[in-house]
């Protein structure tokens, strides 16, 4: 049983446990209960408990008096993905490049239609930078927390620029105003309460 | 008191560039199918703002006064040299005196005031002011323009009157509409009473709505009564969509549909105790202007501190961290005698403590009690650590220190602790702190300085309005002994500059005088006589680097101390 800290989705805890597919641990029988309360892999809360099944044993035929080489499984790569918008609300131009860092390395590439990002990174990876038009941000992987949390929903919600992404001292109030900014712009009542209509506004605009 | 008036009518702009995008940080997941893309915007956030307190407006008009002119020269430079791509956008405020409505037109019709001012629209001050078309020509009159004959009608020779006044007023501050937020088309907006940074409490409120009250309610009003100009960030066009605030396009309306929920109904209720928002406290009603402006240092700042610094030495408050930004005013600043340029090249290197302000000289003497009134304000909160004997070969930048200042006295870093209140830095001060220093300087032959110095940091008034507030507990002492003080705080970088000015009190026959109190706050200097207890022109310089990330700072502009009599 691994208890989930905050960085941490099925994938990376699947890697680190030694094992090749996370499709194995995300769908073992005894995380039934994981799937019904998180239905996304990618998306786990702090504490959240994924049991770790027995990993089968690898058999390997190998030939004597050669050299035999046998690859034990790796970090996978994941997808990132994002659609970035200026702070007009227009989505970036295609071409336009970036570069991300993590561990080290730098990966560059180019924006996509409509403002999409798309780049495979280590599962492993908690921390990056991205950089694009000479700014930069912290990417903090496997650090949005599900929809129905309110760390979730504060983050999403920063991340498409409704409010500071520092939940500061008063967080009730703070999240109020950035709700009723996001009800304001997608014409629902801007009462400040997310509720199940703006959550599920949320989940569409924002994307999971 | 002496001069108060006079600063007073100068009035006060406070100019501030703002944290960009302080919260840099992205929390994402990875994409568990093709179509799971996160959508990721920036924050509209402010670049830099500038503050202009009602004193340039006549009570419940929004004719802008003469006296505004040097703070538009101020502004002038922060949209022309600081920042030039920045799209700008006025926000007008109201206290709550008065209807919603009324107070929308008013704060909103200041905000075109002085927008029109700047783009040089005469009609829009035709349209401002069409039912006061008398009141116009008085003002245009008295303010030292001849509109003609005061008839009240809006004819050519007023118009003229009108585009001389602006011309003459706003100066070299001549921008083009496009210059503004949305091409113009956001370039102001009124927010009535909605966000005030006063309110009173109950019993205050009770006590004001008596007539024979409503003159010192509206003094006490007065920083409710505002216009703010923010600079947003160089690209941002703003579109219907894009601009937060829609109350210069959807009206009032939608400032009551954003100020309609029990989340601001909490904020503007009155309760037993007075808010402020520069305590902390959320005063702010409508939540599109909360998250646009809350951590603004235009609304949240009110400044500084002070280096109430009694006590028996000299003292130097260093407050480093930043980039020198001085070389031009250090050289006047040379001529007295006391930096080199030396030192603040070297303290680029510093990153452990913010911003540095350094003043030469001495700052007060005090006598048992506390010889200062004082007014309520704000102070910045900060650590304060005492530097330790500087010695030459270790530390080259700070040479001059010794050279130049006799009989350092300094100590050990972090040797300053906050014995109660808050322990964050960046917190705001309380007047129940108290800080501790202490001397630990073994070599420092002279034992009479103390092992330990309480200083507490009171309350001052917004520096318009005078007067500091002294540390208590301080014993009087010899003047010779210069230190060094140095504060840090959060991250903080930007271009800033303070300076300070304290008056001498001259002390004769047991009541304290204020002496002389020079004009020019930067390039005079009041020389120490030995023993005289006086108080010395202190020069405050501040530092500053582009690691900004904490909102609070204010500057740019001078304080005097006036003593009570």
């Amino acid at each position: 049983m691994h208890r989930a800290v905050q960085g941490e989705s099925v994938p990376s805890i699947a890697a680190f446990y030694g094992f090749a597919d996370w499709h194995a641990v995300w769908e073992a029988r005894e995380n039934e209960s994981l799937r019904k309360k998180r239905s996304n892999p990618m998306i786990l809360y702090p504490g959240d408990e994924v049991s770790i099944p027995d990993r089968e044993k690898g058999s390997f035929i190998i030939e004597t008096g050669k050299l035999n080489i046998i690859y034990l499984g790796k970090f996978q790569s994941l997808w990132l993905r994002l659609s970035l918008y200026d702070m007009d609300g227009e989505p970036l131009k295609e071409g336009e490049a970036y570069c991300i860092e993590f561990e080290g390395k730098k990966v560059k590439g180019t924006i996509k239609d409509n403002g999409l990002l798309e780049e495979q990174i280590p599962c492993s990876v908690r921390e990056a930078v991205l950089t694009i038009q000479g700014k930069s941000r912290k990417l903090l992987m496997g650090s949005l927390d599900p929809l129905d949390t309110v760390e979730g929903l504060w983050a999403r919600l920063a991340n498409m620029g409704y409010g500071s992404s520092d939940i500061r001292k008063s967080p009730d109030d703070e999240l109020e105003s950035a709700v009723r900014r996001f009800q304001i712009d997608y014409d629902l009542e801007p009462d400040g309460i997310p509720g199940p209509r703006t959550k599920a506004k949320i989940k569409k605009v924002y994307g999971c | 008191m002496a001069g108060e008036s006079s600063v007073r009518q100068k009035g006060r702009v406070a100019i501030f560039g703002h944290p960009l995008d302080s919260d840099q940080v992205l929390r994402l997941a990875f994409s568990s199918d093709e179509k799971e893309i996160h959508r990721i915007q920036p924050r509209v956030q402010i670049n830099a703002c500038a503050m202009w307190e009602d004193v340039y407006f006549d009570f419940g008009k929004a004719f802008i006064k003469k006296s505004i002119k040097p703070s538009l020269e101020n502004f002038r430079t922060l949209c022309e040299d600081d920042y030039p791509d920045c799209p700008i956008t006025i926000f007008g405020h109201a206290d709550p005196v008065g209807n919603i409505p009324f107070n929308h037109d008013l704060s909103e019709r200041r905000a075109r005031a002085l927008y029109a001012m700047i783009v040089r629209d005469v009609s829009a001050w035709c349209e401002i002011f069409k039912t006061e078309v008398g009141y116009l020509q008085r003002q245009l009159r008295s303010e030292g323009v001849d509109p003609g004959p005061a008839d009240g009608i809006m004819g050519p020779q007023t118009r003229g009157a009108i585009q001389t006044y602006m011309d003459n007023v706003a100066d070299r501050l001549k921008l083009t509409p496009g210059r503004f937020l949305g091409q113009g088309k956001f370039a102001f907006q009124g927010c009535s009473e909605f966000n005030p940074v006063r309110v009173f409490s109950k019993a205050e409120d009770s006590f004001y709505r008596q007539q024979s009250n409503w003159h010192k309610r509206n003094s006490e009003n007065q920083p409710n009564r505002r216009v703010i100009a923010f600079l947003l960030p160089e690209g941002f066009k703003g579109t219907d969509s894009s601009w937060i605030c829609r109350t210069g396009t959807k009206g009032l309306a939608i400032c009551r549909k954003m100020t309609n929920s029990s989340w601001s109904k909490a904020r503007a209720q009155l309760t037993d105790s007075p808010r402020r928002h520069s305590a902390g406290d959320k005063t702010f009603t409508c939540s599109i202007y909360y998250d646009l402006a809350d951590i603004s240092p235009c609304e949240r700042t009110l400044f500084l501190a002070l280096i109430a610094i009694p006590i028996q030495q000299k003292w130097s408050v260093e407050i480093t961290g930043y980039e020198t930004m001085f070389d031009t005013q250090l050289q006047k600043w040379v001529e007295g005698g006391f930096f080199s340029r030396g030192h603040y090249e070297y303290v680029q290197d510093t990153v452990d403590i913010l911003f540095r302000i350094v003043i030469e000289f001495m700052v007060f003497k005090t006598q048992a009690s506390d010889p200062w009134q004082y007014k309520e304000g704000q102070i910045l909160s900060f650590d304060l650590e005492i530097l330790n004997n500087i010695n030459p070969k270790n530390d080259p930048g700070r040479s001059f220190m010794a050279n130049e200042i006799k009989d350092i006295v300094l100590t050990d870093k972090n040797c300053a602790k906050r014995l109660e209140g808050c322990a964050v830095p960046g917190e705001i001060v309380s007047e129940t702190d108290v800080w501790r220093l202490y001397n630990q300087s073994d070599d420092y032959p002279d034992k009479s300085i103390p092992k330990t110095t309480d200083l507490q940091f009171r309350r001052i008034t917004r520096l318009a309005d005078t007067a500091y507030c002294l540390v208590q507990g301080q014993s009087v002492g010899d003047l010779d002994k210069v230190c060094h003080v140095r504060l840090s705080l959060p991250d903080f970088s930007i271009p800033l500059e303070i300076r300070f000015k304290v008056g001498i009190p001259i002390t004769i026959k047991e009541r304290i005088e204020l002496t002389r109190w020079a004009d020019d706050l930067e390039s005079q200097w009041i020389p120490l006589k030995e023993g005289t207890r006086q108080f010395e022109h202190v020069r405050v310089e501040l530092l500053s680097t582009p690691l900004y990330t904490e909102p609070y700072m204010i500057v740019n502009y001078k304080h005097r101390v006036i003593g009570p009599y």
